[in-house]
């Protein structure tokens, strides 16, 4: 029985910046509704495996969100050139950059694709609220309510709603940027590095939050280094080193697995 | 005793004519991040637009409102989508890029098209005599229109979605895309905008400046001044910025010489950069 549907379908994917291969064929799938973790240590490549799948960096292979190919959702013309570009302006390779942002930014949020990025890339000349405010630009409906749930899940954010992005502190930022993403009524989540810089207190908070979409039916990619942090929340784990997949399973699975244990477990 | 009355009215009918061309410079800037050198010859087309549409087809003023502001527009358009779009990640190819486009445009013009025409398209006349000075109508208009365009855009980019995704943009860009904001269609619109708002000007500028093919390389340079002193990516910096950039130049030429014009901005400027240089690049847009 296959009840559930493949939202993203990832296979042999490769990315090189220049010279640096930084994924070397990667390959998985992402059902509706699963919680899937990519864990590994210091360029490992958990940031360009998100960049890839939100359309900021070209690649070979395929990477396909609801059947539609990545690299297609922007404008095919576009990747063209910067093809043509990366071989002659050496320092500009792999990324997409604003130019190549055109159609592809309104498609994939608006098909439910939502990135919080490990940058957090908020306003930061925005109050908090506009902050919140612009997650709903493309996926209107429900703000208030939507507001109502990020502000009971961080009341931080709502003590400082009038105040400049900015001027938060690290861990209000990354609570913003999370709030930010979950506005825009996510159908797929998308994180690179939520806990970074987090206390303890407030990981807390990040990972009830996570449970409590997940179970609501949000579908989660959580790229992270904390490798309890996720292993507590994913049902499936991928630990990648130098750009390639060097364990796999659930984390039942992997937590019985002495390579783990030893490098990343500490135990 | 000098008269300070006139030379009140001509600073504000300076900076309002400033302030249109400089808005549209900023925003440009601000989004973007690129210097529009062509922003000059924008407004020497919406001149000549206006001028041959409406006295050249007899359309009189509509005809010529029309044209300073659609021919620019698609001026706009066609700059971004056919030179920028592919280089606008690369601030000195834009600057060597408008550069280029906007000599070809002006040379063009200049080849082809009349100059020395002053007529009074829109308006004419002077106002009645108010405690002593009577202010020339096209005068009036030109700081009705610059007010209310530029209060127009005020309440657009701190009201509409648009304008919330265009302030978005010029913060961060990646940020925009992740929220699922088109950057270059942002892009596309702020050249557009301005491009309509510098051939509004050029349509202004025809009474007293003449039609000539570099009518409009003045009003860039002082635009230079302008959105340096004021803060690049600042709209409001730039509307202060224009009436203080104008008062300066009418004050030069009525209290100094005449033959001064245009000198006393360039060293505002001068004094600008050396005082606080880190304002040139790297800011975003502000309301
Ligand atoms: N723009 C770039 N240009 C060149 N090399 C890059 C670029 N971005 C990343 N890399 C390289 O690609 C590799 C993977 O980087 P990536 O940021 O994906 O790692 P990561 O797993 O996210 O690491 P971290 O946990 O530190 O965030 C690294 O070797 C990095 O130096
Ligand atoms: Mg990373």
């Amino acid at each position: 029985m296959s009840g559930s549907e493949t939202l993203l379908a990832i296979d042999d994917l490769e990315v090189t910046y220049g010279k640096v291969s930084a994924l070397r064929g990667v390959s998985f799938d992402v059902d509706q509704g699963d919680f899937v973790a990519i864990i590994g240590p210091n360029g490992a490549g958990k940031s360009t495996l998100s960049d890839a799948i939100a359309g900021f960096v070209d690649y070979d292979g395929s990477i396909e969100y609801l059947d539609e190919e990545v690299r297609d959702r922007m404008v095919a013309s576009s990747v063209d050139i910067m093809r043509q570009q990366n071989r002659t302006i050496g320092e500009r390779i792999g990324t997409l950059t604003d130019r190549y942002l055109t159609k592809g930014a309104r498609t994939m949020v608006r098909d439910g694709l939502i990135y919080c990025t490990e940058k957090r890339n908020l306003f930061g000349e925005m109050s908090v609220q506009k902050n919140l405010q612009l997650g709903t630009y493309q996926r209107k409906g429900n703000v208030s309510q939507r507001m109502d749930f990020v502000y009971d899940l961080f009341p931080v954010l709502q003590e400082r709603r009038d105040q400049l992005a900015q001027t938060l502190s690290g861990g209000e930022q990354q609570q913003l940027a999370i709030g930010r993403a979950l506005m825009s009524n996510p159908r797929m989540l998308l994180l690179d590095e939520p806990t970074l810089g987090l206390s303890p207190r407030v990981r807390e908070d990040i990972a009830n939050a996570l449970t409590q979409i997940q179970q609501d039916g949000v579908t989660v990619v959580l790229c992270e280094q904390n490798v309890t942090f996720a292993m507590d929340l994913a049902d499936q784990v991928y630990l990648m080193e130098n750009g390639l997949f060097a364990r796999q399973g659930n984390p039942e699975t992997l937590r019985g697995d002495e390579y783990i244990q030893s490098v990343y477990l500490g135990e | 005793m000098v008269d300070i009355l006139p030379i009140v009215i001509s600073s504000i009918v300076k900076g309002s004519l400033y302030a249109l061309v400089a808005v549209g410079f900023t925003l440009i800037f601000g989004v973007g991040g690129v210097l529009n050198l062509a922003h000059g010859a924008t407004i020497t087309i919406g001149a000549y637009a206006a001028y041959l549409i409406g006295e050249g087809y007899a359309l009189g003023a509509p005809g010529a409102i029309a044209g300073a502001i659609i021919v620019p527009g698609l001026f706009g358009a066609l700059m971004y989508i056919v030179l920028i779009r592919r280089v606008q990640d690369d601030p000195v190819i834009v600057m060597i890029m408008t550069l280029i486009a906007s000599i070809g445009v002006e040379s063009l013009i200049g080849q082809i098209g009349p100059s020395g025409q002053q007529p009074q398209i829109l308006v004419s006349g002077n106002t009645p005599e108010v405690l002593g000075v009577s202010v020339q109508y096209h005068e009036l208009l030109i700081v009705f229109v610059s007010l209310a365009l530029i209060g127009a855009l005020f309440l657009y980019v701190n009201r509409t979605d648009t304008g919330r995704a265009i302030l978005a943009t010029s913060q961060d860009r990646k940020g925009a895309f992740l929220v699922g904001i088109d950057s270059s269609r942002i892009n596309l619109w702020m050249w557009v905008l301005a491009s309509v708002l510098a051939g509004i000007a050029g349509l202004f500028l025809i009474p007293s400046e003449g039609l000539s093919a570099d009518m409009g390389l003045w009003p860039l340079i002082f635009s230079f001044a302008i959105v340096i002193l004021g803060g690049l990516g600042s709209i409001r910096g730039s509307v202060v910025g224009a009436y203080v950039i104008g008062t300066v130049e009418v004050m030069t030429t009525s209290l100094v010489d005449p033959k001064l014009t245009g000198l006393t901005p360039l060293l505002l400027l001068l004094v600008v950069l050396f005082v606080r240089p880190s304002g040139l690049f790297g800011q975003e847009v502000q309301v």
